[in-house]
This record gives C-alpha cells, sequence and structure tokens, in this order.
C-alpha cells in the first residue's frame, strides 16, 4: 500500500482501489457495480454471471488483510436498484457477511439512487472529521470541499516505447481524492476528459496501479 | 436444348449489339434451364456476369416469369458489385424492352427503399452475404422468395471456407429447406478445386462449366536501373520506373498494405511532371471519396489508381490497359485475380508488371510467375463451420419465425460446413441463446427464446429483433476513429495509431499530409500540413500471409541453380554468398544457422535464424513459443522478429540442444501451453462474442473514451476463463484461434516434417540471407508491432521503475 497525507491524515491507498484509514480504522471503496452482468442478461446480453463474486471476494480479501471497523461505500455498489435481489446464493452469503462484520456506511451512487437493503441505510453523501464522501464531486457545484468521491472510474494511459499501457489510478490533489472502480467489469475514463481536467486543475498527483504496486507520477502540465 | 436463335429478343439484341454468346454462356443457359446447379470457372472479361443472368433474361422472354416476385437473387461479396450488376443489367433489360424490374439492396439502401422492396418486390434483386441474412430474418421472408427461381453467387472463391461463406451457405440452406427449387449458379474466375467450391453452397452437386477463352497473360518483374535493397517493403528504388509505365498506359497499381498506398502515391505525384492524373483507393478512405475515383475511372477520367485489396475484385473497367503488382504477391489466386483488372475484355490481353521491393520477394515474384504459368493455384483449407456464426444465424431464424429444435439441426447438417455438427454441441447454441449457456443458471428468467412447446421456440420478446438486426454480419472492424478536416470526413483510422501521435505530429492519409490537432470523441481533427517527414499509418494484420504453394516454388526455386539464370546479378551473388558462408536452406528440413553479434557497447548477443518458410503468422506464433522454450532452459530470450521467410531470435547465450527443442509431441505440447496463457485467444474472443450476439458491436457514433458502462471483452475473457472453461464461447474462441490468428495446423504439419531433417550451422558473423531479416530488426523495433502481454509485461516494469520516484513509501 502507498501512504499519502490528505487534510492532515495519514492514508493508504491500495492498488485494488481501496483507501484505508488507520486512525479510524475505516476502508472507503467505490464504484462496484455488481450485477452488472446479470443487468446486462436481462437486455439479451449474457455476460458471465460470475462478475459479482469475482468482486466481492477480492474485497473481502483485502479487508481481511487490514485491521477495520467500518466501510465506507461510495455508491454504484449495484449496477441497478435491482441488483441486490439478483445476487445468487454463494453471493449474497459474501455480501451478508461483510455487512455483518463491519459498520457499513451505504452512500448512493447514480446506479444505485433508490436501491434497498435489508439492514442497510443509504445515504446521500456522509460527513466524518472534516472530510465529505460522496459519490459525485461538490466541486463541480462551485463548492470547495475537502472531499472523497468516485464515478467517473478514472483510468490513465501511458505511452512507452510505442506501446500504450492503460491502468487504473487515483486522481489526488490537496482537497480531493478520486477514486478509482473496484468492479470486475468497470470501464474507465480517461484522466485528460475534459470534466476531469476542470475538476483537477494543476498540482495533482496520479497513483497508477499496477499489478503488485502503486507508482505516483504528477499531472503534466 | 435452347437455341439463342429462336429467341427473337435477345438474339435481335446480340444482333444489335453485333455479338454472339460464348460457348460457356450457352453452356450455363442450358444448364441451369435444365434444372441443374453450376459453377461457372471463367476468366475476368468473359461475360461471367451475363451467363450468370441469362438464363433467368430467357426465361422472362419466354414469359416464364409472371409473378411479382423476386425470380433471381444475386449475392455477391461486394456492395459496389451490386450496384454495377443492378447499373449493367438494366441497359439490356431496356434495350430488349422486357419489363423487368432490377433492383440493388445493400447497407446503403435507403431504409424507404428497403421498405418498398418488401412490398413491391423487384423480380431481379442483388444484394449482399449480410442484406440477404437480414431479409431471411424478416417475419415473411418464406412468402417473399416463393417464386425465386435462381440465386447467383459471385466471386464465389472468395466465400468458400470463410465466415460470411458460412453465414451466406446457411442462409441459402435454409431458403432451400422452403423453396426446393432454387437453382445455384456460382461464379468464379480462379477456382483451383472446382467440387469442393460447388459442394459448399450445392452439398447435393453441380455442374462444372469451364470457359474455353484462353486468355494471354503478359507477365514479367520489372527491369530497374537501380540495385535492388536487401529489405524494407517500399518501393523508392523502383518509382521512376513505374512513373515511366503509367505515363503511357491506363494502370492500376496494386500494393499489398496500406502504408505503401499511402507513400506510392505521395512519391509518384512528386515526379508527375507531365500532371498524370494519378488516384489513390483503399478500405480506410471515406465511402463517397473511394465511390468517386471508381466512377471516374470508370468514364476515363483518371489515368492510374494506387489501391490496395480494396480494388481486388469487381468493377468491369475496361480501359485498364495494365496492372502493376508492387511487392511480392503472397498468393497465387490473388495475384490472377489482380491481374484480371487488366484489359477486362475477352479478346485483350491482360498485361501485368512485378515489381518486387526487395531480393527475397523478387524470388517470391519469380515463383508466383511460374505457379501461374503451371495454373498451380492456391487450395483454400477446409474449414469446419464456426459456432458464432452458427448461434448469429439461429437468432436471425428466431427473428422471423418459430422453430423446431430437432427439424433445425436436421436442416443444418444439410449445409456442407456444417454436416459434422454434433446433436449436443448444437443444442449448446441453443441453451447460448436462450440464457448464455452458463453452468450457474442464473439468467433463466431473460431468455430470449421461449420454449412455447417442448423442442420449439419462438423469440421472446421483439426487442431482441432489433438488437440482431444491428449486429448482423461476420465482418468486425477495430476500433476506428474518423479523420476530419474542417468538418469533412476523410475516413477512418486505426484508435492505436492516433494514441501514438501528439499534437503537431504530421502523417500521411487518403494522399495528404495532415497535422494531427485534437481527439474530441471518436473524430480526429487534423489540417494541411507542410512537413517532408510525415508518419505513416500502417495497419496490424492487413498482410497476408506467404501461401504454402508459393513458400514451396520459392523454396525450389532456391534450390534450383538453373532457375537463378534470369535473376539480376546481385542476387546470384548474394545467393552465391550464401552457398560460401553457409548453405541453401533445404527444400524438405529446416536450416538453423547461430552467430554472435557485437555491439557498440561491448555487449554480444547471440542470434538464432530459422528459415521456415512457413509464412509471417506462422513464424510469429514459432517466435514466442521457441523464446518460451528458450527461457525454460535458463537462456534469456531478448527478443525476436520475422518475416514471411525466416524467423530471427536473440539470446544472451548459448542453446545447448537446438535440434531437441523441435522434438514433436514436446513442441506441439510447447504451443498448447503458450497458447493457454498468451493474449491470442483474448483478441480472438471479442470476435466471438460479437458475432454470437454476447456483446454489441461498437456503434459508430458511440463515443470511445466515455465508456464508463462498457465493458471490455478482455474482463469478459478473464472470468469466462476463471470460472467456466468449456463454455461453448470459450471453446469456439480456442477453435477459432488454432484455425486463423497461428496457422497452427501448418506449424504442426511442419514440425512433423522437419525431425529428421535440421541442419544448424555455426557461424562466426551473420550470413547473407540473414542479413535482410536482422535489417527487419530495426523496423520492428521502430514499429514496435509485436502486442503480446509477455512484451507488454516487462515493458510495464521497466516503464513503471522509471516513473517511480518515491519507492520508499511503499509498505506492503
Amino acid at each position: 500500500m502507498k501512504k499519502i497525507t490528505f487534510h492532515r491524515e495519514i492514508l493508504f491507498l491500495d492498488v485494488s482501489g481501496i483507501l484505508y484509514w488507520p486512525r479510524k480504522k475505516t476502508v472507503i471503496v467505490a464504484d462496484l457495480h455488481l450485477e452488472k452482468s446479470s443487468f446486462f442478461a436481462s437486455q439479451g446480453k449474457f455476460l458471465p454471471p460470475y462478475d459479482s463474486l469475482e468482486t466481492l471476494t477480492t474485497f473481502k480479501k483485502k479487508l481481511d488483510q487490514v485491521n477495520i471497523k467500518k466501510v465506507i461505500l461510495l455508491g454504484d455498489i449495484f449496477h441497478d436498484n435491482n441488483g441486490y435481489d439478483r445476487l445468487d446464493k454463494k453471493t449474497k452469503n459474501i455480501f451478508n457477511e461483510i455487512i455483518k462484520k463491519y459498520e457499513i456506511i451505504f452512500v448512493v451512487g447514480n446506479h444505485d439512487k433508490s436501491i434497498s437493503i435489508p439492514q442497510i441505510k443509504t445515504l446521500k453523501s456522509y460527513n466524518h472529521e472534516g472530510i465529505s464522501f460522496s459519490h459525485y464531486p461538490y466541486y463541480s457545484s462551485g463548492i470547495n470541499k475537502v472531499e472523497i468521491f468516485g464515478h467517473f472510474h478514472p483510468k490513465i494511459t501511458i505511452k512507452v516505447r510505442g506501446k500504450n499501457i492503460s491502468k487504473k489510478c487515483f486522481v489526488i490533489d490537496e482537497k480531493k481524492i478520486l477514486l478509482p472502480a473496484f468492479g470486475k467489469f468497470t470501464g474507465g475514463m480517461d484522466v485528460n476528459e475534459k470534466i476531469l481536467k476542470l475538476l483537477f486543475k494543476s498540482d495533482c498527483y496520479y497513483y497508477i496501479a499496477s499489478e503488485t504496486r502503486l507508482y505516483k507520477v504528477k499531472k503534466n502540465p | 436444348m435452347i437455341k439463342i436463335a429462336n429467341n427473337s429478343i435477345i438474339s435481335n439484341w446480340l444482333k444489335k449489339k453485333n455479338w454472339s454468346l460464348y460457348k460457356h454462356q450457352l453452356e450455363v443457359l442450358n444448364k441451369s434451364s435444365n434444372g441443374q446447379n453450376v459453377l461457372l470457372i471463367s476468366p475476368t472479361g468473359t461475360g461471367k456476369t451475363l451467363a450468370g443472368f441469362l438464363p433467368s433474361l430467357v426465361d422472362y422472354t419466354l414469359e416464364k416469369i409472371r409473378s411479382q416476385k423476386v425470380h433471381t437473387l444475386y449475392i455477391s461479396p461486394l456492395k459496389s458489385l451490386a450496384y454495377d450488376v443492378e447499373r449493367n443489367l438494366l441497359k439490356p433489360i431496356k434495350t430488349m424492352g422486357l419489363g423487368l424490374n432490377v433492383q440493388s439492396r445493400t447497407g446503403d439502401t435507403s431504409y424507404k427503399k428497403k421498405k418498398n422492396q418488401l412490398t413491391k418486390p423487384p423480380q431481379i434483386l442483388a444484394t449482399t452475404i449480410e442484406s440477404f441474412a437480414l431479409l431471411m430474418s424478416e417475419k415473411d421472408f418464406a412468402k417473399y422468395f416463393e417464386d425465386l427461381k435462381y440465386i447467383i453467387i459471385d466471386e464465389v472463391h472468395s466465400l468458400t471456407n470463410t465466415k460470411r461463406g458460412e453465414l451466406l451457405a446457411l442462409n441459402i440452406g435454409r431458403l432451400k429447406s422452403f423453396n426446393k427449387d432454387v437453382k445455384l449458379t456460382l461464379l468464379s474466375a480462379t477456382v483451383a478445386e472446382p467440387e469442393s467450391t460447388f459442394r459448399y453452397f450445392c452439398p447435393d452437386g453441380a455442374v462444372v462449366v469451364k470457359a474455353k477463352v484462353k486468355k494471354i497473360l503478359n507477365l514479367k518483374i520489372l527491369n530497374i536501373s537501380k540495385r535492388l535493397p536487401l529489405s524494407g517493403h517500399m518501393v523508392e528504388h523502383s518509382t521512376k520506373e513505374i512513373y515511366k509505365i503509367i505515363s503511357k498506359k491506363k494502370c492500376i497499381i496494386f500494393v499489398n498494405t496500406r502504408a505503401q498506398a499511402e507513400l506510392l502515391y505521395q512519391n509518384l505525384w512528386k515526379l508527375n511532371f507531365s500532371n498524370i492524373k494519378i488516384a489513390l483507393h483503399h478500405g480506410s478512405l471515406e465511402r463517397n471519396l473511394r465511390i468517386n475515383v471508381e466512377h471516374k475511372m470508370s468514364c476515363g477520367e483518371i489515368d492510374c489508381i494506387v489501391a490496395t485489396s480494396s480494388l481486388d475484385m469487381g468493377l468491369d473497367w475496361s480501359n485498364v490497359e495494365m496492372v502493376i503488382q508492387v511487392g511480392a504477391p503472397k498468393g497465387v489466386t490473388r495475384l490472377i485475380q489482380r491481374i484480371g483488372r487488366s484489359n477486362h475484355t475477352s479478346d485483350g490481353v491482360s498485361q501485368a508488371i512485378l515489381v518486387p521491393t526487395n531480393m527475397f520477394e523478387f524470388i517470391e515474384c519469380s515463383a508466383a510467375l511460374d505457379a501461374i504459368k503451371r495454373e498451380d493455384l492456391e487450395i483454400s483449407h477446409e474449414r469446419v463451420g464456426s459456432i458464432d456464426v452458427l448461434a448469429q444465424h439461429v437468432m436471425g431464424i428466431a427473428c422471423s419465425s418459430e422453430f423446431d429444435v430437432n427439424k433445425l439441426y436436421n436442416n443444418i447438417r444439410k449445409v456442407w460446413p456444417y454436416r459434422h455438427l454434433q446433436k449436443e454441441k448444437f443444442l449448446r447454441v441453443i441453451e447460448f441463446l436462450k440464457n448464455g449457456g452458463y453452468s450457474l443458471k442464473k439468467y433463466q428468467q431473460f431468455s430470449k427464446l421461449k420454449e412455447f412447446l417442448p423442442g420449439k421456440y419462438t423469440i421472446s420478446s421483439d426487442k431482441f429483433i432489433k438488437q440482431y438486426k444491428l449486429n448482423v454480419g461476420t465482418i468486425i472492424e477495430s476500433q476506428m476513429l474518423h479523420v476530419k478536416l474542417n468538418n469533412k470526413k476523410l475516413g477512418s483510422i486505426e484508435d492505436w495509431f492516433v494514441q501514438k501521435l501528439s499534437p503537431g505530429d504530421s502523417f500521411l492519409f487518403g494522399g495528404k499530409v495532415l497535422q494531427f490537432i485534437s481527439i474530441d470523441l471518436n473524430i480526429v481533427r487534423v489540417k494541411i500540413s507542410s512537413s517532408k517527414n510525415p508518419k505513416i499509418p500502417s495497419y496490424a494484420g492487413g498482410r497476408m500471409p506467404l501461401s504454402t504453394q508459393l513458400s514451396e516454388r520459392v523454396k525450389k526455386i532456391l534450390n534450383n541453380e538453373y532457375e537463378w539464370r534470369l535473376f539480376p546479378q546481385e542476387i546470384i551473388d548474394w545467393l552465391n554468398l550464401q552457398k560460401e558462408k553457409s548453405v541453401i536452406p533445404p527444400t524438405k528440413g529446416l536450416l538453423i544457422e547461430c552467430f554472435p553479434r557485437k555491439f557498440k557497447n561491448k555487449s554480444i548477443e547471440i542470434y538464432y535464424i530459422f528459415y521456415t518458410f512457413e509464412g509471417k503468422n506462422a513464424n510469429q506464433t514459432l517466435g514466442f513459443v521457441i523464446s518460451k522454450i528458450f527461457e525454460s532452459l535458463g537462456i534469456k530470450a531478448l527478443g525476436f522478429v520475422c518475416t514471411d521467410y525466416a524467423l530471427a531470435i536473440w539470446v544472451n547465450k548459448k542453446v545447448k540442444s537446438i535440434k531437441q527443442i523441435f522434438e514433436y509431441e514436446k513442441f506441439i505440447k510447447n504451443i498448447y501451453d503458450w497458447l493457454d496463457d498468451s493474449s491470442l485467444f483474448k483478441r480472438n474472443f471479442r470476435r466471438v462474442a460479437i458475432i454470437s450476439g454476447l456483446m454489441d458491436r461498437g456503434y459508430p457514433n458511440q463515443t470511445k473514451r466515455l465508456n464508463q458502462v462498457l465493458i471490455n471483452s478482455d474482463l469478459i475473457y478473464g472470468v469466462l476463463k476463471k470460472y467456466e472453461k468449456d463454455h461453448i464461447l470459450f471453446e469456439a474462441t480456442v477453435e477459432e484461434s488454432k484455425r486463423d490468428l497461428i496457422d497452427l495446423e501448418r506449424i504442426e504439419k511442419y514440425i512433423k516434417n522437419i525431425k529428421n531433417n535440421i541442419i544448424i550451422n555455426y557461424l562466426s558473423r551473420p550470413s547473407p540471407l540473414s542479413v535482410p531479416l536482422i535489417l527487419e530488426i530495426n523496423h520492428e523495433v521502430l514499429n514496435k508491432r509485436i502486442r503480446d502481454d509477455y512484451y507488454l509485461k516487462k515493458l510495464e516494469t521497466d516503464l513503471l521503475s522509471e516513473l517511480n520516484q518515491d519507492e520508499k513509501d511503499n509498505i506492503s
């Protein structure tokens, strides 16, 4: 994991896309997009029905590796509002195990806005220790808060010796952290896309995830 | 026996034109009218198309056609041919005063016209494979085609044993199950094996009619004053000579790649002081631009076209006087097809000149001329009908009507490429279409097919019809971006090429030097540039590998010095030097050379050269596999490069027992192990997934970079591989990859054959024959064509450690 200081807090970034906050014994994650395959299946595209199992197994493994009590979910945890009901038994068990074991802060995203899951209260956003946790950034509406959010699935393409390597990444500046998507079947938005360029002006860093570690790169002016 | 003389309408028309019919045209007419399927093999420009339509015209004059429904269906692999037939048939029909209605129907036909064609069908319908498949998915197709009498399939040699051929064969099989009287007329200029060709579409047999018209071919290899280079594929050394020819004769210049086309076009214009009208034609140019060029050529407004395979087939241009083939032909059939574009009338002599771009290609050109003389054409390898095409076809059936599984299975088995299809496999295809066919039965409630009675299915919702229609066809293009100059579309270009450009870079496209400004969603904005040194978009996989026939011949020529007598002196010297320093690669077996190379920084690399002559695809696969074997022996493979003729691998130390690695069983096992974790499967999976309907093909207007919600086919592949390796699509992908991508069959055969004849020569420096390959190395390093995981992973490590700034912060 990679250590950073953000808003006077020590945080750790993980290659998988989770954010670990040791002082508060908390993990933050965004954009799992569970049951995306079965959503596509309902439209006649029968993608392999193993994406949720794959995503949740990895997620659980990650949680087991750290000493935490609380998990903040930053929206688009399910690909649609009926996603939870479509989990198969085995996968639902893993999900329920996680929500039983930890205190869960479930902030909704655009995909799971009105989801209902037994024993789970959903929030539009969550404020804690002076940091705002939400799916969308507030910054876009002109309010400059300290915030952690998801939604964009940032990825970066690096050109090296004529080849392109595309990887997911964290985007971080003094006041904002944008998390990459954690889900198995998620696409990505290039960090050079206009909206991301607007959100993060200068002096921001990309933390690029390879298989085994993260690499810090300063944004090109 | 039909006598044309008795048919006043047709004989009057012929008289007026001062024409008489060829024997083969009459033969087609007679056999066809007798109710037989016909395969007509007849050189280009000998009235093939007329022969195909003659039975229909005669039927009409005899008033056998009374119905207002489709009587003759013409199917071609090219849209342009469908228009051409419409245009060319309308004239004689008018002159003869026949009230026949001829119309074309392709992907470009307007919605309104298509709709009209359904309610008021023309008697003659000219269409493409994909449009035909769509017609067959209409609800009342059986009624639509109930009076159909003839199906004409043009350029049939280009369809057998391809996915498009499978789609067509399936649809024809289906049509025949409803209308048993339909007869097929297959047309081609070049067919190596008539029987296997007609069986493909007419399993119950056909008569072969061969035109007796002998076309005189005047073929030679261009004499140039300059020395032929040892390596490279560009044409600078012979541009002057080519210009001389095109300033005297109307020419088509065929090249093998788009990059060659762009460069040659530029260079010819640089010399063009007498202002000859030279045009450019390749598949990436905007359709309107291409059609414009084609039209101008047919009116004689253009003197010369530089073209890629986009002009290989079809259009009749009687005014082309000469075909120039630049670069080695790679295959005999293709060369004949290209030569046929010259003097498209039967009495003319076909003139063609071959322009090799390097010494090896000169030898290949001689081999090709020899093969043409002996009429030794390539045999297309029979391929078993593919699963993804079958899945698409069955979905098309479901769109048009309900079906019974057992009956359908029996009908599919009557289609030649699917004659060995097993019931179990077929049922898995049905399961796949129903709900994905996964062992985890999760999608039952989303079933696309409804089983309303045991074994009887119908489509469960009309929304799937729309989905099918948007995704029909078997041609899957790679991600393309549109090139726009001041809001005018110039054509499309590969995404990966654009990604290599930085704003301000210039590149050649459509004969213009363009400067890259920006990417705006899926549009590449450019302006005209005056750069003298533009990049050239090349495209991956566009080149055809050397055919086995030609490769055999090249080896024979190399081993028979008598054949060298017509070579330029520099090639003879080169080959003699090879004989002196090493040996000439044997006709049967494998020559391996091994030598060290020292570099400026004093490092030494050991080179291994394998002269396989098995084509670029096979050599590339061998390159990966041998590198992997080397690594397992503790030898570091630093890189490799290949051409059609040979493969070079450079390593850090000598391999002790090189012969042993070619032991058949072990080597084949190594291939399969490598395949399993290579990215080849992944690449093919996307195609299979789209054709079978698992994924949509990207729609042209879909924005490429905002694709958070799109799913990457690589991810799907990864999950499938992990959780359900015996899924039907996984199986289809493996089959497919073995067949197309890597020439596995060719490699297996080759390894089996060489086992007792491996020559290994240890040399102190590079041999003459290896020089072109080593020169090619630089090309490869510049172009970075090898985009395999293996390399990517290595690169990634390198790159990321370069980027890494504060390693210390890592905890784990």
